[in-house]
């Protein structure tokens, strides 16, 4: 390298006065000025995260939202070189410090997870568009589901209830979050365990839903098979409808 | 694209330019913002990219930084690039990277011969890898950094041993001779402004008496118009940008200010008035 350990020795005390706010001597530079890059840098992060995740920091306040902020951009080394990526790295490092302990929230991490999962959903790369039939037999055709989605499992319902109520509520959830393919519009669905088992056997199995619905007969223990057909048939009507489910692999239509 | 007047492609500004209530010469876009996005924006970069000519003005490569140069992101910036048609790729002369840790703002390298010699090889490796020209920007500063040279050597003596080009941005350099006391002519004098691959204009914020940061969140002011003028002046057409990054004005005023950047583009070159692109 042609840097002198002088030069990167300043370069880096100066990055680190900006993160920590703890000033070494920076030689050659003016005093009165080097705030406001600690301002200007805080901005930036701190704005981008109020964006990301509006709940989370309506719910902890100016003070403790400022502090976690502060903590996360001094303690933890930001990887993404694109910042709209940075808001996953604070979920990530609230598991990591335990943040829902330590503030005595339990369901923060799920809010954080959910939020996130918005934008992630939002921003992704778009998959390529798989061939479907827009007609077809529901139960006997294998399924053509959106290939844009995220499944989220939740212990705490914060789809769902505000933060009162959230904490009373533990439990098994699980959100579909899901791109509309034409309008990039995202859209949730609140499913119960044995929903999203179907919806991740139609995504990633490829099992045509009779096929299915018999597994999860006898995974879940369900002998009422009537209610069963009928209810898993409504799911994937509605899946279809919200465009979740885009149709059929039918090959008399192409 | 030479003697057209571009703007930098904000998603608040999105809508407006694809429907032409903004009709630039070009639009330029950070590659940080846009690549690897699919969804609803990648839909708008689409459809923008197909309707004007394109630039790229990077924000997170840090060609200041001590550290390594981060190779899967140069990777995907390439992609990028190809993609988009991109014309010119610009990146400024600072660092956003330290101690392996990105900060997303732009901090002031110190002006001393190692760091010309470390920033200049880094230049010149990713224009190997990227297989075009970067052209590199004036950055506003509001502290030096021990430094051992002025800003105008330093500047100089990058794109000289990087063999790049230069973005010239008027604003910044307004900015750093009102900030640090010293002659805006006088310092763009000491450029090679046959280097110039384009110029960006911009307004600022004057937040002390003697300090104004380049916030890109208002209107150019009459000085650094007339500062672009005299600029122009010395040296062939090139492509004239203007910069809002935030407090977006209403549209007839954004289309205000840049009718105001090509009126004075054609007192001083000679540029077809229709061809915009
Ligand atoms: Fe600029």
């Amino acid at each position: 390298m042609k840097l002198k350990p002088e030069t990167v020795r300043i370069q880096h005390n100066f990055a680190t006065y900006c993160r920590s706010g703890i000033s070494k001597s920076i030689p050659g530079t003016r005093q009165n000025r080097i705030h406001h890059y600690r301002r200007l840098v805080f901005n930036v992060v701190k704005s981008t995260m109020k964006q990301a995740f509006p709940i989370t920091h309506h719910l902890l306040g100016t003070k403790e939202w400022d502090e976690l902020i502060h903590n996360f951009f001094e303690e933890h080394d930001c990887q993404a070189p694109q910042i709209w990526k940075l808001p996953y790295e604070l979920l990530e490092y609230a598991e990591e410090i335990s943040l829902a302990e330590k503030l005595n929230r339990p369901y923060l991490n799920d809010l954080l997870l959910f939020e996130w999962t918005e934008i992630e959903v939002h921003t992704m790369p778009d998959e390529e568009k798989p061939e479907f039939c827009p007609t077809g037999q529901m139960l006997e055709d294998p399924l053509v589901m959106n290939p844009e989605y995220r499944l989220i499992r939740l212990d705490y319902p914060v789809h769902i209830y505000s933060a009162s109520e959230v904490t009373a509520k533990k439990g098994n959830y699980f959100v579909l979050v899901f791109r509309d393919l034409e309008s990039g519009k995202v859209n949730f669905m609140n499913l119960s365990v044995l929903h999203a088992y179907l919806f991740e056997k139609a995504a990633i199995d490829e099992k045509n839903l009779l096929e299915s619905i018999e597994e999860a007969a006898e995974i879940f223990h369900i002998n009422n098979w009537k209610q069963l057909l009928k209810n898993s048939l409504k799911l994937f009507h509605e899946f279809k409808r919200q465009k979740a489910l885009l149709g059929f692999k039918n090959y008399s239509c192409s | 694209m030479n003697g057209t007047v571009g703007i930098g492609f904000r998603r608040d500004l999105a809508n407006e330019i694809i429907n032409g209530n903004i009709n630039p010469g070009f639009i330029e876009f950070a590659p940080e913002n846009w690549m690897e996005m699919g969804g609803y924006w990648g839909k708008v970069r689409r459809k923008a990219a197909e309707q004007y000519p394109v630039t790229c003005h990077g924000l997170s490569l840090s060609l200041g930084s001590p550290e390594e140069l981060d190779w899967n992101f140069i990777e995907q910036l390439k992609k990028f690039l190809d993609e988009n048609n991109v014309r010119i790729y610009s990146e400024h002369l600072s660092y956003t990277k330290s101690a392996n840790a990105h900060l997303y703002d732009l901090l002031p390298i110190p002006f001393r011969e190692d760091a010309i010699q470390h920033v200049a090889e880094r230049i010149r490796k990713v224009q190997d890898y990227l297989e075009r020209p970067i052209a590199i920007e004036n950055v506003s500063y509001y502290t030096p950094v021990a430094a051992e040279m002025d800003e105008a050597t330093f500047v100089k003596s990058i794109l000289e041993e990087a063999g790049c080009q230069l973005l010239l941005d008027v604003n910044n350099v307004y900015v750093n001779a009102f900030n640090h006391g010293y002659d805006a002519k006088e310092f763009i004098s000491k450029l090679p402004l046959n280097k110039v691959a384009y110029i960006h204009m911009a307004g600022h914020e004057q937040v002390e008496s003697d300090l104004i940061i380049d916030t890109h969140s208002e209107a150019i002011i009459d000085p650094v118009y007339k500062l672009f003028e005299w600029t122009i002046g010395q040296m062939k057409p090139v492509p004239v940008l203007l910069e809002r990054d935030f407090n977006f004005p209403e549209i007839p005023e954004m289309n205000r200010e840049m009718d105001q950047l090509q009126n004075i583009i054609y007192k001083h070159w000679e540029v077809n008035h229709e061809a915009k692109a």
